[in-house]
């Protein structure tokens, strides 16, 4: 060989270095070209890089109110309201000039009489925060402790402009500060944590803030309740005895952090994430809505019943700064418990909106959760009119297992088989469809990564085309289902170290050897999966995790939190609307409803709660006539009229999960949660539902605007022109009483 | 689609996983049991949590359901018995007052049919009895007799038999249940555990004398944590520990247990049992966390419910103490962890399927089969359907339909049958034509053979060939002349692709035998075999034996090469090829009842292979006889030793293994 490369001449050598260059060169584009970098799809798909503004603090004097005998001296004012501080305890009270009612940050001293509770806890009942924090230094970091506004060594600084009212908090011995905003808006108050005045310059650190957590508690003599939003909407009442409460009702907005391994000793809990940062009150005739508008993401809705911490109700947040967790040192030794050392830096700001009378009570609450949604854009256009219910039908291709020592795809209906049931149930009568195609991936969901072609023993794309074009002719919208989200590190290419989130100890979070996609890889695989589906004629995407789990990035360049997430999820999804035409998700947590169309799987029913005593359709309320969505698919449910006469109350429209072949086929699959889904076996129950709910097409887009309970069984709604949807659990059956503006 | 592949992770093992979200679901799982797979697989759920706004409770330890549905709660904490409307309000307290009815402590109590109310009353250590309308009746203290001088007498569980005898369950007690009858007398221990036997036992009755024993810690029977009483009048025992063994035992009046100490699923960490109108039982079990159904024979038919000791929601147990049935088959769990009672209802689905297996187990599959149709129409994959609706048409004799179904359900005793039923109808119907094509089979192999014989001679294959098809032939002479044979092959050399082509015909006739072998003899799903791990379980014995027996055998003096080990070894598998072929056609062709022929053929040829090698090494080595028994048990110690050398191997690099992937770790992520 060297005595080959001696012997050959100069000018070959060169000529073969060059071509050598040449072949690396193309070799390298060709791979660029095929690989479409984060940050070039984000650009592409007109995302910009989340980035985080910060509210500023307020400059200026220091303001020395004059306090009128009761203590409290007027800070701010507007049409409808009026705040009310006590310089000296820095509690609030909100006075609603429209009725006349006093709304206090802290029970009175009469109602503290006749508290049983002492030391920390009487002094948080006073006090309008409660902050925890640890140590940084020293040997156990994880204890925590608290300070609240009663006590003696705080400095209290408060600013007045134009604005709002601005109190500042430092406790010179713990070297810890952090300021709280207040302003009025024409619906209420507005109150906030920004970031920027938090100071940590001691051997302490924040670790959560509760913000004004008893802001109009109630006793329990008082006649009304708390709304928290579990499932579809939870009332916990003042007036009634139950089960062993030991922690309240305190969770994160849309669910624990994933990454966080602390979070998953008691993973047997499985509820309802809440899916729209929301909570209320009723007292009498009186009543508030509170939206968690910034920082949502990184707090806890908490509702403690008396006898935990008072002799009170209350619901307030709980926000959450730093999280404690389990630091793994090796795969053998025990973890360690061990707490986040770098703060999340995002504003917290809760806006409270305050009802009375006819609107208090949890349609109205409802009913200004909407227009807070509306007025921020939020939720945009409203549903066109249909003349016939639209019915989704989720089609389940296949899915892969392991047969014969190798990957097998299972396949449970092909694109031929779909169209032949999608044309059978519109000759039998249903007017109005939209497919959604699962497991068309290459191998179904084996290797997220790599999703093309088109899996062959389904038709292939030759014969995904003829069903799109075919379903195109009718009318008929096909969305393809996927997830851009889970990756298994085993079976794909694609690099966890550099792709994968990080959990909070910085290494790559990798749950049963899948990880987590970060939202800009994500949008990456999306924008080149859309770009192909466009070609072939899909008019939309299910997306699947995208509108249910959110994360905070650990990464060591710095933290993107769950906002930044929910940011590059938003823009994904408005990019997926305007290239196909629709979107859709999963469980539909309150960012994702104005760019989506269809919200499969919405939140229908509690978690369960001993705390909780009623369900009720807030969140259906808010949405009905903005989005459309679907609960639990009609083959797929626990009981089937029940759950069917819920769709109905709830103004769902009706969803079905299919297979032509038997489900059998996919037993030993990822799918074999499709426990029915033979199409013969439910065609009849399809039809007679389809009925059902076809009646109730003139309200689809309309909005709710009362909801009432008549009895134990029987519930009414009633929509926009008057219409009203009557339903009893008890004989299984539902009316429709025209409304007059129909 | 992770969610989607969540759900095949087993709900007993879910205790370590993400947190997920879910839709519309309940706060816990339900699964089937596949005693086929000895597997617990997904369903939709069968029972549901019912809210019930019951009184709270301090601490409820027991819990009964009576005759009338009311339900009965023993509140340990608040010395108190409560009596429960169907619903759950409170309709009547009991104890409280001062005087000879006040209660101290009480853990367990038994409501009679008519309605008398017995307290363990353990705190003031008697029975108490109250009449149904909650008044004092009489009690019952510690009965005199000798032989309980050294007891306390602290009642914690009790039930009463017809003839108003008690059997109670003493706090801690290994003796098994105190017996009383009606008078207060002493009727001697009833239905003790059975002492755990172990193997350091049993050495240490061998080994010690009698004074060392005595100091040995005395080995004795767990004791009874709870009982109950069937309408039929069985005594359940409850007995927690021993990986379920004996967990659950139905004693007769004799004492005698009709589970036979049965092993019992989800059973060892049970905490009670209770048994339905229809001899079904349920368990909550501490271990797994669930609460369990079983058949009349203890078989585990579902699970459901979650135990989570902070529990905030209807359906998850914090601490369960107690379990009882009503006559709607709801299901009544008392919770002290949340001074709560816990009360599930059948769904729909669960009323089907369990009426189904009512009905089926029955024997009456004609009564069964509407509701195993509906259960049909709900789920596909359950194989309860199958098995049901399986025997519902072998009753029907629609045998082609019972056969497909009776295999999916992988029910080996029903295909037989219906295997049965099929085959003498196709013989019936073709019997001329078998006898016809069985004659023409015979005919060709008489003198088919002998054409191609004549061919052979008439055109003999060239020279090289013959040798290569005579070390092949020398197979069958080897198999019936081993001494012979092995001698022969000592000196002749067998080329190497020889050997190779004979071990590939061995393998293959092995991957033959794990996906032809008959659906009887083999009842499992044929794509979810490992065929490699099958492969190797076949390969490495033999392989480890070539290496061991040349190992021991050249130390030992044996003349063998190692080559000729190797080849031995080969010529050994001869009965495998020439057995394993009739018997995996005949296992297509015979039913369970005939089953003997293809398990006699098999057992024929395991020994027949043993004793080629223990021919072999005797001939290869030039032992004589007893010298190869000797050689052959040290080989086989061998081989074991080089089966621990290698897990030890395994077993410290994977420590080793562990060490460099954390410094990488570290490495890649910290540094």
């Amino acid at each position: 060989m060297v005595e080959l490369i001696k012997r050959t001449s100069l000018r070959v050598k060169l000529a073969a270095t060059v071509f050598l260059l040449l072949l690396i060169v193309t070799v390298i584009v060709l791979f660029q070209s095929n690989e479409l970098s984060p940050a070039k799809a984000l650009e592409l798909a007109g995302i910009e890089e989340p980035s985080a503004t910060l509210s500023p603090l307020y400059e200026g004097e220091a303001w020395k109110p004059e306090p009128e005998t009761d203590g409290f001296a007027e800070a701010l004012e507007n049409d409808d309201f009026a705040l009310y501080i006590h310089p000296a305890s820095t509690q609030i009270a909100l006075v609603d000039k429209r009725s006349g009612y006093r709304w206090s940050s802290n029970p009175a001293e009469e109602q503290l009489n006749g508290e049983t509770v002492k030391g920390v806890l009487l002094a948080n009942l006073k006090s309008p925060f409660v902050l925890t924090y640890v140590r940084t230094q020293g040997k156990d970091q994880t204890i925590r402790e608290v300070l609240n506004a009663g006590d003696p060594k705080v400095q209290t600084t408060l600013i007045r402009n134009e604005n709002g009212l601005q109190v500042s908090y430092l406790f010179t011995e713990k070297q810890l500060g952090f300021t709280i905003q207040y302003e009025l808006t024409p619906q209420g108050l507005k109150a906030r944590i920004p970031s920027e005045g938090i100071k940590e310059e001691g051997e302490y650190s924040v670790f959560t803030v509760d913000l004004l957590p008893y802001f109009g508690a109630a006793t329990t003599e008082e006649e009304g309740y708390i709304f928290v939003p579990d499932g579809p909407g939870g009332l916990i009442r003042f007036d009634s005895e139950r089960a062993g409460v030991s922690r309240g009702y305190i969770h994160q907005v849309y669910g624990l952090e994933l990454t966080n391994s602390g979070n998953w000793s008691r993973s047997g809990e499985r509820r309802e994430n809440i899916a729209y940062p929301v909570f209320g009150m009723k007292r009498g005739s009186n009543a508030f809505m509170a939206v968690l508008t910034k920082g949502g993401d990184s707090a806890n809705i908490a509702a403690m019943p008396p006898g935990l911490k008072s002799g009170l109700y209350n619901v307030y947040t709980n926000q959450i700064y730093r999280e404690e967790y389990l630091y793994r040192m090796s795969r053998l030794a025990a973890p360690l418990k061990a707490v986040q050392k770098q703060r999340l830096q995002t504003d917290r700001e809760i806006e409270y909106r305050f009802l009375n009378g006819e609107d208090a009570d949890y349609v109205g609450m409802a009913t200004a959760y909407r227009d807070y949604l509306t007025e921020t854009g939020k939720l945009k256009e409203k549903l066109k009119p249909v003349e016939h219910t639209p019915l989704y039908l989720k089609i389940m291709g296949g899915s892969y297992t392991e047969a014969f020592s190798k990957i097998k795809y299972m396949t449970a209906t092909t694109f031929a088989q779909a169209a032949r049931i999608v044309n059978g149930l519109r000759e039998e009568g249903v007017a109005n469809m939209k497919v959604v195609y699962y497991g068309w991936q290459n191998q179904g969901e084996y290797d997220l990564y790599d999703r093309f072609p088109i899996e062959e023993s389904l038709g292939g794309e030759a014969a995904a085309k003829d069903f799109l074009a075919e379903m195109k002719g009718k009318g008929v919208d096909v969305l393809f289902e996927d997830d851009f989200v889970w990756i298994d590190s085993e079976n794909s290419d694609l690099s966890g170290k550099t792709n994968g989130i990080r959990g909070i100890d910085e290494t790559v979070f990798i749950d049963e050897g899948w990880f987590i996609s970060k939202p800009a890889r994500t949008v990456a695989m999306a924008y080149q999966t859309m770009e192909k589906l466009k070609k072939i004629g899909v008019s939309g995407m299910l997306f699947n995790y995208l509108g249910e789990m959110v994360f905070h990035d650990y990464d060591p360049s710095g933290i993107a939190t769950r906002e930044d997430t929910i940011a590059v999820y938003d823009g994904l999804l408005a990019y997926a609307q305007k290239t196909l035409g629709s979107a859709g998700v999963y469980r539909g947590n309150d960012y994702t409803v104005g760019q989506t169309d269809y919200i499969a799987g919405l939140p229908s029913e509690s978690s369960y709660d001993f705390m909780v005593d009623e369900t009720v359709p807030f969140y259906p309320i808010a949405l009905h006539g903005y989005v459309s969505y679907s609960f639990g698919d009609g083959n797929l449910r626990n009981d089937v009229e029940a759950e069917f006469l819920k769709a109905i109350e709830y103004g769902a429209i009706p969803s079905f999960f299919l297979t032509h072949e038997d489900s059998r086929t996919l037993k030993y699959t990822s799918a074999s949660f499709l426990f029915s889904s033979k199409y013969e076996k439910w065609t009849s129950r399809i039809l007679k539902e389809y009925a059902d709910f076809d009646s109730l097409a003139p309200v689809f887009s309309q909005t709710i605007i009362d909801h009432e309970k008549l009895s134990e069984s029987r519930f009414a709604t009633v929509y926009e022109d008057g219409t009203r949807v009557v339903v009893d659990y008890g004989t299984n059956t539902f009316t429709v009483e025209k409304g007059a503006g129909a | 689609m992770k969610r989607f592949l969540l759900f095949l992770l087993l709900a007993a093992t879910c205790m370590l996983a993400a947190p997920e979200a879910i839709y519309a679901e309940l706060p816990y799982r339900t699964s089937y049991y596949d005693s086929n797979q000895a597997a617990w697989l997904r369903i939709q759920p069968v029972y549901a949590p019912a809210e019930t706004k019951g009184p709270r409770f301090s601490e409820p330890v027991d819990l009964q359901v009576g005759a009338d549905d009311k339900v009965y709660v023993a509140d340990k904490g608040a010395n108190k018995i409560a009596v429960l409307s169907p619903e759950g309000e409170l309709l009547l307290s009991i104890g409280a007052e001062e005087g000879e009815s006040m209660l101290s402590a009480p853990e367990g109590l038994f409501v009679t049919p008519e309605g008398l109310i017995y307290v363990a009353d353990s705190g003031n250590q008697r029975i108490a009895v109250f009449g149904a309308d909650g008044k004092f009746v009489r009690d019952y203290k510690k009965p005199a007799s000798t032989f309980l001088e050294q007891e306390h007498f602290v009642p914690v569980k009790l039930v009463v038999d017809r003839r108003g005898v008690m059997y109670i369950s003493l706090n801690s007690s290994y003796q098994g249940l105190l017996r009383m009858n009606g008078e207060g007398e002493f009727m001697g221990y009833f239905g003790a555990n059975k002492a755990q036997q172990t193997v350091l036992n049993w050495l240490k009755k061998l080994i010690l004398n009698k004074e060392q024993l005595a100091k040995e810690l005395a080995s004795l029977p767990r004791p009874i944590s709870n009982v109950a009483l069937d309408s039929d009048g069985f005594i359940f025992t409850a007995t927690a520990a021993g990986f379920g063994q004996g967990a659950i035992r139905k004693l007769n009046a004799g004492g005698v247990d009709a589970f036979k100490n049965k092993t019992l699923v989800n059973g060892h960490g049970i905490v009670d049992v209770a048994s339905d109108s229809n001899g079904f039982l349920y368990n909550v079990d501490m271990d797994s966390g669930r609460v369990n159904i079983y058949d009349q024979n203890a078989e585990a038919l579902f699970a459901f419910g979650f135990i989570d000791n902070e529990t905030q929601q209807y359906g998850v147990l914090g601490y369960p103490t107690s379990i009882g049935v009503d006559s709607k088959f709801g299901v009544w769990i008392s919770d002290s962890r949340t001074g709560t009672i816990h009360k599930f209802v059948r769904t729909e689905f669960g009323s089907d399927v369990m009426q189904a297996l009512t009905l089926y187990l029955a024997g009456k599959y004609e009564q069964s089969e509407p509701y195993w149709d509906r259960v049909y129409a709900r789920n596909d994959m359950y194989n309860g359907v199958f098995q049901g609706l399986g025997k519902v048409y072998l009753h029907d004799n629609n045998h082609e339909a019972a056969l497909s179904f009776l295999k999916t359900a992988f029910d080996t005793k029903g295909y037989s049958k219906a295997f049965w039923e099929i085959r003498l109808d196709y013989l019936q119907k073709h019997l001329i034509g078998l006898a016809a094509a069985i004659a023409a089979v015979l005919l060709l192999l008489k003198y088919g053979v002998k054409a191609i014989r004549k061919q052979f001679k008439r055109r003999p294959l060239p020279e090289s060939w013959q040798r290569p098809l005579a070390d092949i032939r020398n197979l069958w002479f080897v198999m019936l002349h081993p001494y012979q044979g092995f001698y022969k092959l000592k000196e002749a050399k067998v080329s190497a692709w020889i050997i190779a082509f004979i071990l590939a015909a061995v393998i293959a006739v092995k991957v033959g035998t794990i996906y032809l072998t008959g659906f009887l003899f083999h009842p499992v799903e044929l794509s979810q075999i490992n065929i490699w791990g099958s492969l190797g379980l076949f390969v490495v014995p033999w392989l480890t034996w070539i290496i061991a027996n040349y190992l021991v055998c050249s130390v030992k003096d044996g003349e063998g090469k190692f080559r000729e080990v190797i080849q031995g070894s080969t010529y050994a598998l001869a009965p495998y090829l020439f057995f394993s072929i009739p018997a995996l056609i005949l296992s297509n062709l015979v039913t369970l009842d005939e089953r003997v022929i293809v398990d006699s053929l098999n057992t024929v040829m395991f020994l027949w292979m043993g004793v080629m090698l223990i021919v072999m090494t005797q001939v290869i080595h030039n032992f004589d006889f007893l010298e190869t028994l000797k050689n052959i048990a040290i080989t086989v110690f061998t081989i074991g030793t080089i089966w621990l050398f290698a897990f030890l191997v395994f077993g410290l690099s994977y420590n080793l293994y562990d060490f460099f992937y954390q410094l990488y770790k570290e490495v890649t992520f910290y540094g």
